[in-house]
């Protein structure tokens, strides 16, 4: 996908799968199976910029919620010695 | 034979309405001013047509590469004495057939004999064995086909006959294409026919006497050349082929000659019926004709293969626009050039449509020479490839059969293959309007007959997927046949394997340690730190870490050399629940607090000495002999923690093209797989194995979970961060490892200084992390000829490794073979659109399966752009940026970073590969290769090389490298540095080299000496003010017909032996000079 994916003159869409990853992907070759349209076709930067907006946390969504992020504050405060 | 038939006859009506209108007023043109007769017998000049083969004989003399073959078969009786009449007859009527070239001052003159009787040899094979005399009559003609001719002395035509029976001879005619084409043959069957029949029957001979000869056409072309009658056809093609790229090479041939062989093959390719059919209603429904309709495709194919959108083919024209020269025996065929434009979303139609406007435009300019547009446009001439184009198409009219003249000869001609290629490839085929078939005929210098078989089958599909789609974008039309893209596809990623379910790594480790308690688990100078140990100081610790909440979805920072308390530190840190961050010492400030403000660790577990060498870091530290005391009183029993196989394990972080480290999580499933993978993959499971590379980079997550997981011991140098070659050999002496994984240029090191008995307890030596080239596998297999040797690749986004090639004896040049996918591993080499590409054709390589990782932390968009959807299977797939290639086995060859891919003058160029080449010098310690821009836009290759002790000149250099690479590879100026242009993240910076200055600005110093009389001969010759000494000829106006003038008047004052060959090769004063210096 070298220079379809990474060429700004042609448009993009950002596929979504059961796992909610996105992918950027060009608006002018079929959706591969698993996948469904979530924004587009627009502008490759539109479409990156829906990414930042709509799938902060990269994290798999089959990975259990009750898992907290690492960036969460641990019960024992800054752990420093 | 050169196609002289024009491909006109399967035009539709308004095109044919066109053609003809165009043609009438052309004919009324040359009725008005026809050809004239000279009126004189002085010798004229070749024409120009003629002069360019006449100069490719000067350059390279004894080839056979335009000796022109016929073979025909003729039925029934002959009487050879009534043959030799008939064709001393045609020899008779076309001067062309008598003519030989001498030398001038203004260019070669053509030199008319005297009509004389023909030669016609007869080679009786009717005592042969039937299927010996076919061998024989084939070989018969091949060898006098390679004759080659004296264009001085001529005759330059030759006529065998081999008797194969009463009933049945061979007649072959053999001619330099400098006085025929593939319209004469035709003609001069005809003729002879005719003749044969008139004389047989004792009756003179009923063809008109021709009322124009060739030298009379050479005359009239070059004076209305001369008139700048031809200017606006010469704009013409100015306009239509500025800026063309100078070669377009297919991606599969090998390493070009720097001089051509002209030695060559040929593939039968067959249209099937339907699909012929199927053409010709393509091509009538929208205006073209069948040969626009193969141009297109051929130039699909083209696009296709190299990627590149700006695709000219070659083709050739009859050049008989005048009544007069149709009847004429004479080289008229002109070769022209067809461009057309290929992007990702063109459709097949906007590929005929461009077809059909330049197949239309250059019979409208036709008459303006080939060897006259090189000229004008100032195309690139080597003596390595055709200027302009290297891929030719020729559709032939079948000829219409003979054996209906019943006076005497049925002629039915034989296709001969004598072994010579034109040109780097040529689709010929003939038609009968709608079946094709015919040739590749294939230059044997870059490619063999498998490439050419396998690219005419993807012509065909091609083909076959165009006609049935020419609506759709070429970029989606199928050019892999249905069971090669299952071999590539599937069958070359069949690589399932079971995997441990549910477990997290450290899971596998402390399952080894109740098998194999008392085993040595870590060694670092010569202290062992047993299995059982090892677990039970890491459950201590990961009870320490989990009351402060380290547990599952935290990161712990690991800020420690290689050492037992590092391995413990990792493998409590998992324990825990949490994932590892390691974070290299040696790294700069910056750097390690870019990656902990991105990765924000709980934690930073460090030792004394360590820690007073970090920067105040945005986490907190933890000091490993502080919190000793505390941890020894911790229980060391497991603590059975669960994990979950998408919990991460460690985040890596990578280089990241920018010079930004981006974070990498990798999780227990990615690390277990790629684990898994080491067990199935290699037979030899690491006793000892030797870690060499920081705990940053990923390739100590290889070896330090291959071997805990398999029992065997992790070898760690005291020292090995800094890699001291002493230190190491001590240690690989002392510790005798079974296993290694390094860098090549590391082990590269190790082997030129270690004994070989040091070596003598490797099993497998696994080299990674850098291209590996031939050269230290020969090594390797002269110097530890026992141990194997592992050439791995795989970047951090899809967990350490992806393929792997065990190394056997090497062949050609070039990267070494990452070899295939590993267990539950997919590796997709997809071009441009994410079409598969067929074998030997580059590719960006795309992984997918059980190593892609999530992506990177904190970086959606990132993620987004680099991790696609895989079209071929489940999940994503990661983008690797490196480009590479199937092998015909399906092992897999890197060519490069795409980014890194530079053009100039039109040549991909990667420049990776100078620098190897620089690097072969021994005196060259580094070397950056790159592109820089002078004033005037025009780009160069140049380099930055760092020397070692010993010195060595950029001239120097220069002859070596240009040696050693393509000779448009070979940087054009040479700048010696004291050191590389690096980037932040200690990465080449290609972008920041030196720019070397050259003595004036333009072309190099003013000459003197001998250089000062040559370029005299270039200032007068070309007309120029000033010349330098390294401008290059070609690029300063010089031409074919100027290098001849220069090396007329620079041989007798060279001062040595000097051949046109020569001047042609050393392109630049410099270059000549010195060749000459070093005779």
């Amino acid at each position: 996908m070298t220079e379809l994916l990474d060429d700004p003159r042609f448009d993009h869409v950002v596929l979504v799968n059961n796992q909610r990853q996105h992918s950027l992907w060009p608006a002018s070759v079929a959706t591969p199976q698993g996948w469904v349209p979530a924004y587009g076709p627009a502008s490759r930067g539109d479409c990156l910029d829906y990414v930042r907006q709509h799938w902060a946390d990269i994290r798999p969504a089959n990975v259990p919620d009750t898992r907290c992020d690492h960036r969460s504050p641990g019960t024992g405060g800054r752990l420093e010695r | 034979m050169t196609d002289t038939t024009p491909p006109t006859d399967d035009l539709s009506p308004a095109e044919r309405e066109r053609l003809l209108a165009a043609l009438r007023q052309r004919a009324a043109t040359a009725n008005g001013d026809g050809i004239p007769a000279r009126g004189t017998d002085a010798p004229a000049l070749a024409s120009i047509t003629q002069q360019r083969l006449w100069l490719m004989d000067k350059l390279r003399p004894g080839l056979a590469t335009y000796n022109e073959t016929a073979a025909w078969r003729l039925g029934g009786e002959v009487d050879v004495a009534v043959l030799r009449d008939a064709l001393g007859e045609i020899v008779r009527r076309h001067e062309s057939l008598r003519t030989t070239f001498a030398d001038s001052p203004d260019g070669p003159l053509q030199v008319i004999g005297e009509p004389q009787p023909v030669r016609l040899d007869v080679t009786d094979l009717t005592d042969l064995a039937e299927d010996r005399r076919e061998a024989k009559a084939h070989a018969s003609i091949v060898a006098q086909a390679r004759q080659p001719f004296d264009l001085a002395d001529g005759p330059l035509l030759r006529v065998a006959l081999l008797r194969l029976t009463e009933r049945e001879h061979i007649l072959v005619l053999i001619a330099h294409h400098i006085i025929t084409d593939g319209w004469s043959t035709d003609l001069f069957r005809r003729e002879l026919v005719e003749l044969y029949a008139a004389f047989s029957a004792g009756e003179p001979s009923p063809l008109a006497e021709p009322t124009t000869q060739y030298a009379d056409f050479a005359d009239w072309q070059r004076r209305r050349i001369g008139e700048a009658g031809l200017d606006p056809q010469l704009d013409y093609w100015r306009r239509q082929l500025a800026g063309a790229p100078a070669l377009l090479e297919l991606p599969v041939a090998a390493s070009r000659p720097d001089v051509t062989t002209h030695d060559g093959a040929r593939e039968l390719v067959v249209v099937p019926d339907e699909l012929g059919r199927a053409v010709a209603e393509l091509a009538q429904r929208h205006g073209a004709t069948s040969f626009m309709v193969l141009l297109s495709a051929l130039q699909v194919l083209l696009h296709r293969y190299t990627g590149e959108e700006d695709i000219p083919v070659g083709t050739a024209l009859a050049g008989r626009e005048h009544p007069e020269l149709e009847r004429l025996i004479g080289f008229f065929a002109n070769t022209v050039v067809l461009r057309s434009r290929c992007g990702p979303q063109t459709t097949f139609l906007d590929v005929l449509a461009q077809a059909r406007e330049a197949v239309i435009s250059a019979q409208d300019n036709q008459d303006v020479p080939f060897e006259s547009v090189v000229d004008a446009l100032q195309a690139e001439r080597s003596p390595s490839f055709n200027p302009l184009f290297q891929t030719m198409l020729v559709l032939e009219n079948a000829p219409v059969a003979q054996q209906d003249e019943s006076a005497g000869l049925g002629i039915t001609p034989d296709e001969v293959d004598i072994g010579v290629a034109k040109y780097d490839l040529v689709l010929q085929l003939r038609t009968d309007g709608d079946t094709f078939s015919g040739f590749w005929e294939y230059s044997t210098d870059l490619y063999s007959a498998d490439d050419i078989r396998r690219l005419s089958v993807h012509f065909l599909t091609l083909l076959e997927a165009a006609v049935a789609y020419p609506g759709r974008p070429i970029a989606e039309l199928a050019l892999l046949p249905d069971d090669e893209r299952r071999t590539l596809v599937l069958d070359w990623n069949a690589t399932d394997a079971p995997l441990p379910a549910g477990h997290g790594i450290h899971q596998l480790i402390e399952a080894q340690a109740e098998r194999t308690p008392d085993a040595p688990a870590v060694v670092v100078g010569g202290r062992e730190v047993s299995y059982a140990e090892l677990n039970r100081r890491a459950n201590r610790l990961a009870r320490w870490l989990r009351q402060f909440g380290i547990g599952p979805g935290k990161l712990v920072g690991v800020a420690l050399r290689p050492s037992a308390d590092a391995l413990t530190a990792i493998l409590a840190t998992l324990k825990a629940g949490a994932a590892y961050l390691p974070l290299d010492p040696a790294y700069g400030e910056r750097r390690l607090q870019a990656m902990v403000v991105d990765a924000a660790p709980a934690a930073v577990l460090t030792d004394g000495d360590t820690s007073e060498r970090l920067p105040d870091l945005a986490a907190g530290k933890v000091v490993l002999e502080r919190i000793h005391g505390e941890v020894s009183q911790e229980d060391d029993h497991e603590l059975g923690l669960a994990v979950t196989e998408d919990d991460p394990a460690y985040v890596i972080f990578t280089s990241g093209s920018t010079g930004r480290p981006n974070g990498v999580p990798v999780s227990h499933r990615n690390l277990v797989a790629s684990t898994a993978a080491r067990w199935i993959r290699y037979d030899a499971q690491p006793q000892r194995y030797l870690l060499l590379s920081s705990l940053s980079f990923d390739s100590s997550v290889a070896g330090i979970y291959w071997t805990l997981t398999t029992g065997g011991a992790v070898l760690i140098p005291p020292t090995a961060q800094t890699a001291e070659i002493p230190e190491l050999r001590r240690v690989i002496a002392e510790d005798r490892p079974t296993h290694l994984l390094a860098v090549p240029s590391l082990y590269e090191l190790i082997l030129e200084e270690a004994d070989r008995a040091e070596l003598d307890s490797l099993n497998s030596v696994i080299l990674a992390g850098e291209p590996l080239y031939p050269d230290l596998v020969d090594r390797h297999r002269e110097r530890v000829p026992d141990a194997g040797l592992f050439n791995e690749y795989g970047p951090t986004e899809a967990t350490v490794w992806s393929t792997v090639h065990r190394c056997g004896p090497t062949s050609g040049a070039g990267q070494v073979p990452i070899g295939k996918p590993i267990a539950n591993v997919g590796v997709y080499l997809l071009d441009r659109t994410g079409q598969p590409v067929p074998i030997g054709v580059p590719g960006e390589l795309h992984i997918g399966g059980a190593g892609v990782t999530r992506g990177y932390l904190g970086k959606p968009e990132l993620t987004a752009e680099r991790f696609v959807p895989n079209p071929f299977g489940a999940g994503r797939l990661y983008r690797s940026g490196d480009l590479a290639r199937y092998l015909p086995d399906g092992s897999i060859q890197l060519l490069g970073r795409i980014d890194d891919q530079v053009k100039v003058r039109g040549y991909r160029i990667e420049p990776g590969e100078v620098e190897v080449a620089l690097r072969e010098h021994p005196a060259v310690e580094s070397a950056a290769v790159g592109v820089a821009e002078d004033a005037t836009r025009h780009r160069r290759l140049i380099a930055n090389v760092v020397l070692r002790d010993s010195g060595a000149s950029s001239t120097e250099l220069h002859e070596f490298v240009q040696d050693r690479v393509p000779h448009f590879a070979g940087p054009s100026l040479i700048e010696i540095v004291e050191e590389l242009p690096r980037l932040p993240n200690g990465k080449l910076d290609r972008a920041g080299l030196v720019v070397p200055t050259t003595g004036d600005g333009s072309g190099g110093a003013e000459p003197a000496g001998l250089a000062a009389v040559l370029a005299e001969i270039w200032r007068s010759t070309l007309g120029l003010g000033s010349v330098g000494v390294d401008d290059n000829f070609f690029e300063v106006g010089g031409d074919s017909l100027s290098i001849v003038k220069v090396y007329n008047q620079f041989k007798p004052v060279a001062g040595a032996e000097i051949t046109i060959t020569d001047l042609i090769k050393h392109p630049t004063i410099r270059q000549v000079t010195e060749f000459l210096g070093a005779r």
